[in-house]
């Protein structure tokens, strides 16, 4: 008994190694980025550790980089939101359904991964300009433009996050509550849905993190006042660097801690870590 | 020397005319109001620097302003992505490179020289029907003193002095994706025996030299120099005044090329799109683009170099600047700039790639 | 009852393939005239693009290079990744969210600024080359910029939270009870790992895997920063095309081979899953 314990102990101590090991490898990047922010130098360069601490760049971001902020924050919600809306029967119907070239259907899903996103950028902008042409509509440095483009980029994340948690799911929770007189979308709701859940938010937030990542596709498709956030500092690093750039980037860190906090407040983001655990 | 004659006489006449002319155009300036103009130019801070100086004069004459920021080579993608539609925007900056791209791709259309008559204080080359220039960088070599003097290796003269043996991925070079790699080829193939059209020599030496990177990311570089990594780069000198306003103790020098040429100018130009709505509005920004106040402010807050021969001359009262660019006009005549008709991006680039790629 | 669900799917599958299709083919198309550069072709049909890259070893090599770069970081990406999405679905614990929130949050800053970070961590008179030269791993300092290890790094950082998320709800959906009655029975851990955990969630590894590759075969900026123009794979070859040269022509046919070997790969793994979950079910 004691010799199990000290192997439990062990492997907890791995473990733990592993995931501090991984987390050093994420973060330490980010804490050189924190860490130069708060150097007070008039730098056009990243300079760490910093020698004189200052939290001056910290009021010194110029207001169209935090309008630039809640433009990508805004549009990676609104694609994360439809996103799901189009992905999640878009998984249900290729895992359930039986048909043939449903191979051929998952590799159309799939196929925006495989295009390089400045080939996006290039076609997309041909395209927004055709259908100008042809329906008088503008799409190019619109709102709606960048939403389409970032939908044709994020919706695979959410079908495909969405495919691996249903090919492991148990058609038989669902036939029993049918059985038992369920309406299906009774059952939808009340099994289906609260089993792929971890899913759709995995998938949800990539969609996120996709639209919010984004740089060749934004850079090509945005316009006046309509760029969006990591385009804008791509544009301002090949030109203007300064220390604002690294308190911002401090500003969202926090403020991802924050909303995922909130979150979970809302709206119970917890179940991401209750629902497959029982 | 054809030139610095043309030049010196035509400065005398420029700023005596300048000054005669002001009140005339002012009031021949046409009302724009419920126009709109879309300038595409550089973000990152240059957009908002030009808008201070010279978009607000067209806005005082009822016209709206806007830009869409992007580097020139992905301006030009959008006019290809556009061919045969309404034009994305009115004004477009292009590098250096680029302008012979989108003149044969005909994408610009003759500008109307009367409306611009600021360009009397460019040199004369620097404004035609199809093309006024914006702004001017000098192309050469950033460099670390101190870390030189370490390694003992004597502070460089021209491109071939970064083949020193301590230097051997000690030095970044400009990636062929930026726009100033046109200066560094063309001037190390010069330098090297090449020419203008010949660039193998150029090629060769950016093999030999075996960098550190090739940099893409101004700041990155940068970054670079701060931590010690490299000890040199090829830059423009705006980047070498930018580093000693942040407290680095960089020197810049302007290769010699050949027996008597030194330094390396590279210009950005401003045409008017074709089939733009508002030419007149564009024509009147360019003119305001090119004045001694956004030229002089521009020099001053963003690090580069006027074509404004009124503003690079004023420059002469800032030490910094003084020192980092040439200024005077013999300097500028004695620069060796790229002929663009000669010089193939599209060949120089497939080369490029091959060399680096079967370096390994 | 099955008959329905083809329904459902037919809404997103016409829009992805309407955008598709309709921003795709007249770039595609590109690749079957001469290329007469700035975006304009010729009038007949031809496959001399296509055949450049088949004889020309800088798209072969970039090719080349490009599936192996995006099959390590995927590969990497996994064997780093599972374990700690394992650990954190059944860790009970309120740092789980903590933990997962700060993968999140980590994956928030674009690559763009984090090489800058990563560029001061390497530096070669930095704390960890120096550590790592004391400890005599390495000879001399290595460096994240200008090869194929650091773009590898570079990528990992792009893909790692996203496969963490994915992997953790994988593993969400293996019922605790199976590996806890495996347990019960007296099965070492590691048993229990490889008969049970592993073989439920490979659908979702090789799910995950795919994603990571393809987004990997796809990734420009990454490669661009941190390759240090030195790395030439697939994305930054068809933007130098595209842009520098202004061939659209020979990038669309860059962008079609990418997208068939991508999608070749991808169907290849689909096909031995398939085969293998076929050969399991009639095991069982």
């Amino acid at each position: 008994m004691n010799r199990y314990r000290a192997l439990a102990r062990a492997r907890g101590v791995a473990s733990v190694a592993w995931i501090a090991g991984a987390f050093v490898f994420l973060f330490a990047p980010l804490v050189v980025v924190v860490g130069a922010s708060f150097d007070g130098g008039n730098r056009t360069f990243l300079n760490f550790p910093p020698q004189e601490f200052s939290t001056r760049w910290y009021f010194q971001i110029a207001p169209d980089l935090f309008q630039s902020l809640a433009l990508a924050v805004g549009l990676g919600l609104t694609t994360a939101f439809l996103a799901c809306i189009l992905g999640v029967p878009a998984a249900l119907g290729l895992v359930r359904a039986e048909f043939r070239g449903k191979a051929i259907v998952a590799a159309l899903f799939r196929a925006p991964l495989q295009i390089p996103a400045v080939v996006i950028g290039v076609s997309f902008l041909k395209l927004y300009y055709l259908i100008g042409d042809v329906f008088g509509l503008r799409l190019v440095g619109t709102l709606p433009g960048l939403l389409i483009a970032h939908l044709f980029l994020a919706t695979p994340y959410v079908i495909g996050s969405v495919v691996a948690v249903l090919q492991r799911f148990n058609l038989r929770l669902e036939e029993a509550a049918l059985s038992l007189g369920a309406s299906r979308i009774r059952t939808f709701r009340r099994v289906t849905l609260p089993l792929i859940m971890p899913g759709v938010y995995a998938g949800a937030m990539y969609a996120f993190l996709v639209s919010f990542g984004d740089v060749p596709v934004s850079l090509f498709l945005g316009g006046p006042g309509m760029q969006p956030f990591a385009a804008k500092i791509f544009n301002l690093m090949e030109y203007d660097f300064d220390p604002s750039l690294l308190a911002i980037s401090t500003y969202i860190i926090v403020g991802s801690f924050a909303s995922i906090y909130f979150l979970q407040r809302a709206i119970g983001l917890d179940q991401l870590t209750r629902s497959g655990g029982g | 020397m054809r030139k610095l004659g043309r030049r010196s006489l035509l400065a005398g006449i420029a700023t005596g005319t300048a000054l005669l002319a002001a009140p005339a155009i002012r009031a021949q300036t046409p009302n724009f109001a419920g126009q709109t103009l879309r300038v595409a130019t550089f973000g990152g801070g240059w957009d908002r620097a030009v808008h201070k100086y010279a978009g607000v004069k067209l806005e005082a004459l009822g016209a709206k302003v806007e830009y869409v920021t992007a580097p020139p080579r992905d301006n030009l993608a959008k006019l290809i992505a556009a061919r045969g539609q309404a034009a994305p925007f009115d004004v477009v900056e292009m590098a250096d490179l680029t302008w012979v791209d989108t003149y044969e791709a005909g994408f610009i259309q003759k500008i109307n020289l009367d409306n611009i008559p600021n360009r009397k204080e460019l040199l004369p080359t620097l404004a035609d029907e199809w093309k006024v220039a914006s702004w001017a960088t000098q192309e050469g070599i950033v460099w670390h003193p101190e870390r030189f003097a370490a390694a003992g290796v004597p502070g460089p003269e021209r491109y071939r002095d970064l083949l020193h043996p301590a230097l051997q991925r000690k030095i970044a070079i400009i990636d062929i994706s930026q726009a100033g790699i046109s200066q560094l080829l063309v001037g190390a193939s010069i330098d090297e025996g090449g020419s203008q059209e010949n660039i193998t020599s150029g090629l060769e030496f950016v093999r030999k030299a075996n960098p550190f990177q090739f940099w893409r990311v101004g700041a990155q570089a940068v970054t670079l120099m701060n931590s010690g990594d490299i000890m040199a780069s090829t830059m423009h000198a705006g980047f070498a005044v930018q580093m000693r306003r942040a407290g680095l103790p960089v020197k810049f020098t302007h290769p010699k090329v050949g027996a008597t040429k030194r330094g390396l100018s590279k210009e950005g130009w401003l045409g008017v799109v074709k089939g733009t709505p508002v030419a007149r509005a564009a024509e009147f920004f360019i003119n305001e683009y090119i004045s001694y106040d956004t030229q002089f402010g521009l020099a001053t807050e963003r690090g580069v170099v006027p074509i404004n021969n009124r503003a690079r001359d004023a420059l002469v009262n800032d030490p910094l600047l003084k020192e980092m660019f040439l200024l005077s006009e013999a300097d500028v005549a004695n620069m060796v700039s790229v002929d663009f008709t000669k010089f193939n991006l599209d060949d120089a680039t497939q080369r490029w790639s091959r060399m680096i790629t079967s370096a390994k | 009852m099955k008959a329905r669900w083809h329904w459902i799917l037919l809404p997103s599958l016409l829009l992805s393939l309407g955008l598709l299709l309709a921003s795709q083919i007249a770039f595609l198309r590109g690749g079957f005239f001469r290329d007469l550069r700035l975006g304009r072709m010729g009038t007949d049909f031809t496959l001399a693009n296509y055949e450049r890259f088949f004889t020309d070893p800088l798209y072969l090599d970039s090719l080349v290079l490009t599936v192996r770069l995006s099959l390590t970081v995927a590969i990497l990406t996994l064997l780093v990744g599972f374990p700690i999405a394992y650990v954190l679905a059944r860790l009970k614990s309120r740092w789980t969210l903590v933990l997962l929130a700060g993968i999140i949050a980590a994956s928030f800053i674009t690559i763009v600024i984090k090489v800058l970070g990563l560029i001061i961590i390497f530096s070669s008179g930095g704390f960890l080359n120096r550590f790592l030269m004391w400890t005599g791993i390495v000879s001399s300092p290595i460096a994240i910029v200008g090869n194929p290890g650091g773009v590898v790094v570079g990528l990992m950082h792009f893909t790692m939270g996203f496969s963490i998320l994915l992997l953790y709800s994988v593993v969400q959906t293996i019922p605790r009870s199976l590996e806890e009655a495996a347990e019960i029975h007296g099965a070492p851990r590691w048993r229990v790992f490889a008969r049970v955990i592993l073989p439920l969630s490979l659908p979702g590894l090789v799910v995950t895997g795919l994603i990571v590759f393809n987004l990997c075969m796809g990734a420009f900026t990454s490669a661009a920063l941190i390759g240090g123009g030195k790395v030439f794979t697939l994305p930054v070859l068809i933007q130098q095309t595209v842009i520098n040269q202004t061939r659209y022509g020979m990038g669309a046919t860059i962008s079609a081979i990418l997208m068939l070997v991508t999608l070749a790969i991808n169907g290849l793994s689909v096909l031995a899953m398939t085969k293998l979950d076929k050969r399991r079910s009639a095991v069982a």
